[in-house]
């Protein structure tokens, strides 16, 4: 039922996601991408991330990055994308105004992976902003 | 002491002590703990080791009932309401009891071990006479018996394995940062080694078992690439042949528990003996209570705590009563509460402004038992940690009291500060507890987290 995934998104799409994870998936998708990323660690964002458990059903609407280890412990990627038609008719069903080509925007422009936090943020470079102290 | 009834009174004596309350039943701390409440004090208590407080969703329709499962309300047992819930999946913290950080710790055949199809397995006796170890044959290709690309690790972390000669008369065991290209710690088969890196030490088993233990202390860094050699650090020739048993991977700070944990996968593990916890993953998990948690009618409070910090680099709350402790009435538990310090701290404000408390000279990573007594309004209060000395201060912070609000878990608000760590419980009540009452909290929490 419950799958992790790690899901990063560029800052500049992070409403639309919010959106779009809200709409499909209802409270359970409300409230995602609030942690802020950048590669320094200092605003502004350039990314945001959520990270944890799914429903299977809607990690099998996104694209997965499979990084897989060769036993000298060099990576390499394998991208699956994600379900551009099913995404469009599970929006269309729950009213979201989405075309395909959006959706298709969406899919394509988001990093979502099996990996944790940590290693899905190493591996694209990015660290978490860290609020000032107060 | 003998134990007798006193004829005329009909009371029940322990010595020349009347008895007042007899407990009887599986759960004798629970109990106590629950009478804490028994007139009606405000606070909190959250118990994630009792399942039956935990659900998967924050409408509570879907019981947690394994580990690895996501917690999206968890209930109070005070009896007050303050449930803590999540309604965002990925913001949901997991329930585990995880301590092994391997997997298929009983089958080195399986793929999850990087050399696995370089030999052959057979079944043997292992040291507790169960035929649960296995003998590796090497196929020569080469055959390097290792475990490669353990990531997350930290310094601070132990390394054990079982080892039996067979036609390699004598196997070794190291551990080694590939990322830098370091060996940090090998270990002979009889021997014993320190170095700057940690140190290895030998313990003598019967009909030939030796278990091998190497302590990383330093040359870890975030996102380093460790490799585990058991056995040899090269190929072992083709046709020789050497046993292993019971390989296990933890944080120092958890060697206290059972030696082994067997791990299958990420969600098949043993649990008997492992301490359960919710692991806020410091990225975006975080709970808050369904409602306020009202303490407007006290200016004292009692609480004790159960967490496991993983890291002292930023700051992390694991409780706050309110949006900030910067605020009248509110307060909160932080682990560490300043970028980079070694301590456990607590934040209030009285009405006369922030104001902390802190127990130093506890480095991460480190599972406590904290305490904390805050009489706002005589002034006093006094902090502890498992078996430091605690710490006191009776400065006037303002009378209070404390605040009615919605509290929160493992961050500020959601959004700053997050906890990555274990948290196994939370215990506040809205007066001053006694010595006996805060002995029998300090113990309940101890029970549960096996901090000292």
């Amino acid at each position: 039922m419950w799958t992790h995934r790690t899901i990063i998104v560029p800052a500049t799409i992070a409403e639309p996601a919010r959106a779009a994870c809200a709409g499909l998936a209802g409270p359970g998708g409300s409230r995602m991408f609030t942690t802020p990323l950048s590669a320094t660690g200092m605003f502004p964002a350039t990314h945001y991330i959520s990270s944890g458990l799914i429903e299977q059903l809607f990690a099998d609407l996104l694209p997965l990055t499979s990084v897989i280890l060769a036993e000298d412990g060099t990576p390499s990627i394998e991208i699956r994308p994600g379900n551009v038609a099913l995404t469009v008719q599970l929006a269309t069903d729950a009213g979201l105004p989405l075309t395909e080509a959006e959706v298709s925007a969406l899919l394509s422009a988001v990093d979502v992976s099996a990996q944790t936090a940590q290693d899905a943020l190493a591996r694209l470079g990015l660290k978490i902003i860290s609020t000032p102290e107060v | 002491m003998p134990t007798t009834v006193d004829i005329e009174s009909q009371r029940m004596l322990l010595g020349t002590t009347p008895v007042r309350k007899l407990y009887y039943g599986a759960s004798l701390i629970g109990t106590r703990i629950a009478e804490l409440f028994a007139n009606g004090e405000q606070g909190v208590w959250y118990d994630p080791s009792d399942l039956s407080t935990l659900f998967q969703d924050s409408a509570g329709t879907l019981p947690v009932t394994a580990m690895e499962q996501p917690v999206g309300l968890m209930l109070d047992k005070s009896g007050r309401g303050n449930h803590a819930v999540q309604a965002t999946t990925t913001a949901r913290p997991v329930v585990s009891a995880r301590y092994n950080l391997l997997t298929q710790t009983e089958d080195f055949s399986h793929p999850d071990w990087s050399s696995s199809f370089k030999f052959t397995y057979a079944p043997v006796a292992a040291p507790d006479g169960t035929l649960t170890a296995q003998e590796l044959t090497s196929l020569g290709l080469p055959s390097v018996p290792s475990k490669t690309g353990l990531v997350g690790l930290a310094t601070g972390v132990q390394f054990t394995i079982w080892l039996k000669a067979g036609t390699l008369s004598s196997p070794v065991t190291l551990v080694r940062n590939n990322t830098t290209a370091t060996n940090l710690v090998q270990l002979s088969f009889t021997g014993s080694v320190s170095n700057s890196y940690g140190t290895g030490t030998t313990q003598i088993g019967e009909n030939g078992w030796v278990k091998h233990t190497i302590q990383i202390t330093s040359g870890i860094s975030p996102g380093d690439q460790i490799w585990f050699y058991y056995g040899w650090t090269g190929g072992v020739p083709i046709g020789q042949t050497f046993s292993v048993w019971r390989p296990d991977v933890r944080a120092i700070s958890d060697t206290a528990l059972p030696d082994y944990q067997r791990v299958t996968s990420a969600t098949d593990y043993d649990t008997a003996g492992f301490p359960v916890y919710l692991k806020p993953d410091g990225v975006d998990d975080f709970m808050q209570t369904v409602q306020n948690v009202n303490l407007s009618g006290t200016a004292k409070m009692s609480a004790v705590i159960g967490l496991t910090k993983l890291t002292d680099a930023l700051r992390a709350i694991v409780y706050e009563h309110g949006t900030s402790f910067g605020l009248l009435g509110n307060f909160s538990f932080e682990a560490p509460g300043i970028n980079a310090n070694p301590h456990f701290y607590a934040g209030y404000n009285g009405g006369s402004g922030a104001a902390t408390i802190a127990r130093t000279g506890i480095s991460a990573t480190a599972t406590l038992v904290g305490t904390l007594q805050n009489y706002l309004d005589t002034p006093w209060r006094k902090l502890a940690a498992n078996k430091l000395v605690p710490v006191t201060n009776t400065v006037d912070n303002g009378a209070g009291p404390f605040s009615s609000t919605v509290a929160y878990l493992f961050s500020r608000t959601g959004t700053q500060h997050r906890f990555a760590g274990r948290f196994y419980g939370l215990l506040i009540v809205g007066r001053a507890c006694s010595d006996g009452e805060m002995n029998s909290i300090r113990q309940y929490m101890r029970s549960k987290t096996r901090a000292y």
